[in-house]
């Protein structure tokens, strides 16, 4: 189990990157008047890493396996981390949303209208300056091209696209169109709650396994959006306002590999560093994502 | 260039004949009757600014003849009526009442065009304080006549200002109808429909009647309102939030109230499994949204996608049924107010309205996920086993009326007891159900000696089982 992080790369790297994101949050408040809530499952990973990252100290997990409830009690890893059972739509209002709060809803499952609706709620729950992260799976690994389209317009009905063509669901085409429509649910629920659209941060693609999708941004508000501004969010490289996604690829290197890379890109502001035999798609990658690589130190 | 010369001018004016339809066409006659009271109620909360309306009421008669609505609820000045009352649609220099509900400037009129051809208003208006320019008049219009003179103005008969009135005598309107047309009369003649009325004017103006207001149809007995209520206790209090929404023109101060009330007996003993089971569904009845303009009641029990059902609540299932919600919008300003012309629903793309909408939603949410988790302990509900505290208080807590209860942003319920280990094996149970001849049901338990019907099945599962498969 330990080694869990090493087996999921990206997705470590990814966790890292919204951390550092969500530092730039002290413009709004101090970081410890934000909560956490997630779906932590039994290792509680991403509450270690926002809690060490950014000393929130209220969370809160909910957790759907009622069976394994004694399990997460023992695993938590803070007393304080509040462990909700059951469903997210029916525990999400137990969530004190005067608060301000980073929430991260981590599925594993392809989009859904059932996860649309846990959006929704969130995002016209929580105060402005709040983070929403939603992770879905891109609905393309395991299924045959063909059945791709359908399977999509079965969990999400006449929100997908009527001109959709099947070629487009080749690679990440499912996880953009998924994309888009959290982004158009989120759209027009923070403009009716709030006043003001939701306005996107993240938008990661990345396939430690199956095609995943992360996307996610800030509620804000005429009161508080220039103080979004003041964030600078968008000087981080990763951070992506747009439909083009920022794709989290960790290259398979040696440690040795990695060191020298390193060495050579920091402060360097001319062609990247190569390596005879490695991929310059290789070094390119490492070159986008080295300072949040986990491992690394 | 242009010039304003005959050859140049468009008529553009409007047929009023042509207006009237337009004008009738859209409202129906109970919601028309509905808009009439509310003139009255806006006359009686203006002489009372503490809300309190003991001793204001409003008569409504209706006959073969004619239909007649009188309050006491202060009467017309002469300047109103020659300036603002009478005219379509609200004046800009009309300041208008504070927290009214008439807000149009249309109700009046098409309300009596809807009903009949020929119409008498009587006003007094007594001056506030009690001098001597206090004022009677009345205006006669047959609308058949009007329809086709030129002139957009109805004429004063019995015109009298600066009058002092006697102490004991009523200032307030009166509204006689005649010439009803037909389908009027013989909806006026109809019970049911007078039933309609009522109900609807005891639903509507709920709140100016809880205030003291009697409105009275065809009888003395004045229309009782009931009370908006949510079951509440220490362990399980509905939401009750206090928005106040400034705009460009004002302030709205929005009260929202969600929770569920009591079970009706029937529903305590009924089989919870029946949820899920068509043929049993019950009556949604009230279930749903009630949202209040100025106290007067739009939406009724509204279950619809306005209201958050279907997203991102989930859609109505009779799971549901007890969910009640109550939002009540103030503005003294009541053009702020998402009112749509005909007041039997809201204008959705009012700001307002969308601000308020979305808070419907979450709390909607919030206490489905009560409602929920109530159903799941039940599903896991063992016989004989003692009830959890989540569904003694869903079960038992009493309602309570809304003004007695204190802010919370949540809803607050007992938490759901923890999964039990057996469950994993319960859960992996099959359930039959069948459907038998009670007199043969009568035989087959006294043979077994059983006293219930799942123990009847219980044993004769187990009879069949022992019998023919071990």
């Amino acid at each position: 189990m330990a080694k869990q992080y090493e087996f999921r790369p990206a997705k470590a790297a990814q966790r890292r990157m919204i951390v550092d994101a969500c530092r730039r949050l002290t413009a709004i408040a101090s970081l410890d008047q934000f909560q956490y809530v997630g779906f932590g499952g039994l290792e509680f990973i991403d509450f270690v890493e926002f809690h060490r990252g950014l000393g929130l100290p209220q969370m809160t997990s909910i957790e759907k396996d009622s069976y394994i409830q004694h399990r997460l009690e023992f695993n938590k890893p803070y007393n304080s981390i509040k462990v909700l059972m059951g469903e997210a739509r029916d525990r999400l209002p137990e969530v004190d949303w005067t608060k301000l709060s980073i929430s991260w809803l981590d599925y594993t499952d392809v989009l859904t209208t059932d996860i649309l609706r846990d959006v929704d709620y969130v995002i016209r729950s929580c105060i402005p300056g709040s983070i929403l992260i939603v992770t879905v799976n891109g609905a393309s690994t395991g299924v045959p091209l063909p059945e791709r389209l359908e399977k999509l317009r079965s969990k999400l009905g006449e929100l997908v696209d009527d001109g959709l063509q099947e070629k487009e669901m080749n690679g990440w085409g499912p996880a953009r169109i998924e994309r888009k429509i959290l982004h158009d649910a989120a759209y027009s629920a923070a403009r009716e709650a709030h006043g003001l659209p939701f306005r996107q941060l993240f938008n990661f693609e990345y396939a430690d396994d199956a095609k995943m999708l992360t996307w996610g941004g800030i509620v804000t508000s005429s009161a508080i959006d220039r103080t979004i501004d003041s964030c600078r969010f968008e000087d981080l490289q990763f951070v992506r306002t747009g439909v083009e996604a920022f794709e989290i690829s960790v290259p398979v290197l040696t440690e040795r590999e990695f060191t020298y890379l390193e060495a050579e890109l920091v402060g360097s502001t001319g062609a990247l560093p190569k390596i005879k035999g490695v991929d310059s798609k290789d070094i390119e990658a490492f070159a986008q994502m080295y300072r949040w690589r986990v491992g690394s130190r | 260039m242009v010039t304003r010369d005959s050859d140049t001018m468009i008529e553009a004016g409007a047929e009023k004949r042509f207006f009237i339809e337009m004008l009738t066409k859209d409202i129906e006659l109970l919601p028309s009757i509905v808009d009439l009271v509310d003139n009255s109620v806006d006359g009686a909360r203006g002489l009372h600014p503490d809300g309190d309306l003991t001793g204001q009421w409003v008569r409504i008669e209706a006959t073969d003849e004619s239909f007649t609505i009188s309050d006491n609820s202060g009467g017309i000045t002469v300047d109103n009526a020659r300036h603002y009352a009478f005219r379509f649609g609200r004046s800009k220099d009309f300041t208008g009442l504070k927290r009214s509900v008439g807000q149009f400037g249309v109700g009046m009129k098409r309300a009596i065009f809807k009903i009949g051809g020929e119409f008498e208003l009587q006003s007094t208006y007594r001056s506030r304080d009690g001098g001597r320019d206090g004022s009677r008049f009345s205006v006669h219009v047959d609308v058949e006549e009007w329809a086709i003179q030129k002139e957009w103005t109805f004429e004063f008969s019995d015109l009298q200002e600066n009058a002092t009135l006697a102490n004991d005598e009523r200032s307030g309107t009166t509204i006689k109808v005649t010439r009803l047309h037909p389908s009027v009369r013989d909806d006026l003649n109809d019970p049911s429909v007078l039933q309609l009325l009522r109900t609807e004017l005891r639903l509507r103006h709920q709140e100016s009647i809880q205030s003291g207001l009697s409105i009275l149809v065809n009888g003395e007995t004045p229309l009782s309102a009931s009370r908006p209520s949510l079951q509440s206790s220490l362990i399980l209090k509905p939401i009750y939030k206090q928005i106040r929404l400034e705009n460009d023109g004002g302030v709205v101060d929005v009260k929202l109230y969600a929770g569920t009330i009591a079970p009706p007996k029937r529903d305590q003993d009924a089989d919870p499994e029946d949820d899920g089971r068509a043929e049993n569904f019950q009556d949604p009845g009230d279930a749903g949204w009630y949202l209040f303009c100025n106290d007067r009641l739009l939406l009724v029990a509204d279950r619809s996608l306005v209201t958050g059902w279907g997203n991102p609540a989930a859609a109505y299932h009779p799971q549901y049924r007890l969910f009640r919600g109550f939002v009540f919008l103030y503005a003294d300003n009541a053009s702020l107010l998402p009112w749509n012309t005909t007041k039997t629903a809201v204008d959705r793309d009012s700001p307002v309205f969308r601000a308020v909408q979305s808070q419907m939603k979450t709390a909607l949410v919030a206490v489905q996920a009560v409602i929920n988790r109530g159903k799941q302990v039940r599903a896991r509900l063992e016989e004989g086993e003692a009830k959890p505290e989540l569904l003694s208080a869903l079960d038992e807590t009493s309602d309570q009326p809304i003004s007695s209860l204190t802010t919370s942003q949540f809803m607050i319920a007992p938490l759901s007891p923890p999964t039990k280990r057996r469950e994993v094996l319960t859960a992996k149970i099959s359930r039959i159900q069948y459907v038998v001849d009670p007199d043969r049901y009568k035989e087959v338990a006294q043979a077994l000696g059983a006293s219930s019907a799942s123990e009847v099945g219980r044993l004769t599962f187990d009879y069949f089982y022992d019998q023919e498969i071990n």
